[in-house]
């Protein structure tokens, strides 16, 4: 686990605990492997510190959320909308992948 | 409406739009005055024209030369966009010091300017003119969910409550106050004489349907609540994603297959919008 400073951090290392703002919101969630657009985003927040390692030595399995875990707090979260819509299927998948794997949507 | 526009007469005198801001409007909507003349009158107010400069000149707008003076800009930028971007980074001034403790702020305008710049990238897709006023529109679609946090904080932490117990939060504040934070920003922007364009999407985002004379700005802001509240890394005040009225993206003719690379270039250009349009956001 190591505590850096922003200017230190490397597109590629992992959050080892999420990235949070001075009021405690979770910008970055644990496991997330860093851009260089995470860290365009961290600064705009005033994020100073972060907890990142290399890709490799975080613990194996806590990086992300399970699928069953990530897809139930999907369904909570899109519970009042139509399941039967296209868009509504395409937004959960879209949403089951970027919790899934949250620090490279665009890879 | 009479109770959502009781709420607005208190609310006038806390949150209200600089004089400067109401003369553009006016002269926007004067058929005599030129481009000439509303540049004239933003750049006599010379913190609006150093934030406007700022946001023209972000990567937000990638213009590939810096745009020095207002005037440039609106021959750049163009005369409807500059104007409603004037509104909007005003309105979201007009609300920073109003206090709230029922909600993060942050995360309130976070919510808002993602659903802006999904709204600005489907706006894009559907290829209509004046993407900032989508833009603009997805930014204040919520607005009167503050002046009802700030008005009646007692029945908006119920309504809140229930909202994230699961329920949506625009019926439940029906049941509570007879209107909801869609009627109240309508309202609101009405006392503020906005476009009607920015007054329906805010009354109608949560039925689309229901919308006379700008079907598709309503439509794609529907749209872009819905997709920043499923897509969006900080979600929405109450964590829930609103009901989906299956027919506006059939309205919109967009295809379905482009959802994805909208959420990928909304989640750039939001990066990219945070700190010009949410200077607090930077500021810490």
């Amino acid at each position: 686990m190591t505590d850096l400073c922003l200017d230190d951090l490397q597109p590629g290392l992992v959050l080892v605990h999420p990235a949070v703002d001075s009021k405690g919101n979770v910008l970055l969630g644990k496991g997330v492997r860093l851009t260089a657009r995470h860290l365009t985003l961290l600064r705009a927040h005033g994020v100073t510190r972060v907890d990142a390692a290399p890709s490799g030595t975080e613990s194996t399995g806590a990086a992300a959320p399970s699928v069953q875990e990530a897809s139930m707090q999907i369904e909570a979260q899109f519970r009042n909308t139509n399941p039967d819509h296209p868009l509504i299927s395409e937004l959960k998948r879209i949403c089951l992948r970027r919790r899934q794997a949250p620090g490279n949507p665009h890879e | 409406m009479s109770d959502a526009r009781d709420l607005i007469d208190d609310t006038l005198e806390l949150a209200s739009l600089p004089a400067v801001v109401l003369r553009a409007l006016e002269l926007l909507n004067a058929p005599d005055s030129s481009a000439a003349d509303i540049g004239q009158v933003i750049s006599e107010d010379p913190a609006l024209s150093v934030r406007l400069l700022r946001i023209v000149n972000s990567s937000f707008y990638g213009f590939p030369s810096r745009i020095e003076t207002i005037s440039r800009a609106i021959t750049i930028v163009g005369t409807l966009e500059i104007t409603d971007l004037v509104l909007g980074s005003s309105a979201v001034e007009a609300f920073a010091g109003l206090p709230n403790e029922l909600i993060d702020m942050q995360q309130f305008w976070e919510h808002s300017l993602y659903a802006g710049v999904v709204a600005r990238v489907l706006a894009r897709h559907h290829r209509a003119p004046n993407t900032e006023r989508f833009f603009v529109s997805g930014l204040l679609h919520d607005i009167g969910s503050l002046v009802l946090y700030h008005q009646r904080p007692e029945e908006s932490r119920r309504a809140l409550e229930l909202a994230r117990a699961g329920r949506p939060l625009h019926q439940v504040e029906q049941e509570i106050f007879g209107f909801d934070h869609s009627d109240v920003g309508a309202e609101l922007m009405q006392a503020w004489n906005l476009p009607e364009a920015f007054v329906e999407a805010a009354r109608h985002h949560h039925r689309p349907l229901e919308a006379q004379e700008y079907p598709l700005e309503t439509a794609m802001v529907h749209l872009a609540d819905i997709i920043a509240a499923g897509a969006h890394l900080t979600g929405s005040a109450t964590n829930q994603v609103p009901p989906l009225e299956p027919r506006a993206w059939e309205l919109t003719g967009l295809a379905l297959d482009i959802t994805e690379s909208v959420i990928e270039e909304a989640d750039r250009q939001y990066a990219d919008a945070l700190a010009v349009i949410l200077p607090s956001a930077s500021a810490a």
